[in-house]
């Protein structure tokens, strides 16, 4: 989204650019937490609250799995589609209702190409902790955080080239991001596991 | 000489261990609750996965 929403600074002004960002954000947000809303449905749907030990058991190994493949220690299959949210949406929506629409496709997650096993861990917490406000206010701040690279790419050195080209190109952190994500994974897992056991 | 791969792994596995026993040491030490720690630390981790995720395509 960098790529796209970034460049309307050049191509149409700040207020277009800080419209398409506020849009984009709100769609992330409204998105992430629907998606928290129906996670934390199927956990309480499930039961999940009275397993206890058990789940915070299983959240913490399956998510130091999680870790261990995005550390490149070991290799999980990853259910991720091979999708990326359309650019044709700027010309359908527009550059700022389209940024919105953008913003609804990416606040799921699991509508694009998944990067890292560390987002399953999230949204396996979403369902073991089967409480809807945990839930939605963790899948809302998700959203949140998707928004910030976007938001703040602007004021990125720009080169010669488009300027969201480049700043997308220098902001892909790739396997770096993914090792980063497992990190974070292995300390919360550990520290879930710790705090479940010994509260 | 250690392979790339192999240096990158041993990398992880140190950052790892040393990563998770951190954590673990502020834990015992924290002034605060484990459950409302573990929720902050929830609210982080989702924070950060969703930067991450916007910088990762």
């Amino acid at each position: 989204m960098i790529g796209k929403i970034t460049p309307l600074v050049e191509e149409a002004g700040n207020g277009t650019w800080l419209r398409a960002v506020a849009l984009h954000t709100i769609g992330l947000v409204v998105s992430a937490s629907m998606l928290g809303i129906v996670l934390g449905g199927i956990g309480a749907a499930l039961g999940a609250r009275q397993w206890g030990s058990l789940g915070v058991a299983l959240w913490s190994s399956f998510s130091m799995l999680c870790a261990m493949s995005d550390l490149g220690l070991m290799r999980l299959a990853l259910l991720s589609r091979q999708r990326q949210t359309p650019g044709s949406w700027k010309c359908v929506y527009g550059a700022e209702w389209g940024a919105f629409v953008w913003g609804l496709d990416l606040g799921q997650g699991w509508t694009v190409r998944v990067p890292f096993a560390a987002y399953f861990a999230l949204i396996s917490w979403a369902v073991l902790r089967a409480d809807l406000v945990h839930a939605t206010l963790v899948a809302a701040v998700y959203g949140l955080g998707k928004s910030l690279p976007v938001a703040t790419a602007r004021w990125l050195p720009s080169g010669k080239g488009v300027r969201g080209d480049l700043v997308a190109t220098c902001l892909n952190l790739g396997p770096p991001a993914t090792r980063i994500a497992g990190t974070a994974t292995a300390i919360l897992a550990a520290l879930v596991l710790v705090a479940g056991f010994w509260p | 000489m250690l392979s790339t791969a192999l240096a990158q792994r041993l990398f992880s596995s140190v950052a790892l261990v040393v990563s998770v026993s951190t954590a673990l040491a502020l834990l015992r030490a924290a002034p605060v609750s484990a459950e409302a720690l573990e929720g902050w630390l929830v609210l982080m981790f989702a924070f950060l996965l969703g930067a991450l995720h916007a910088t990762s395509f």
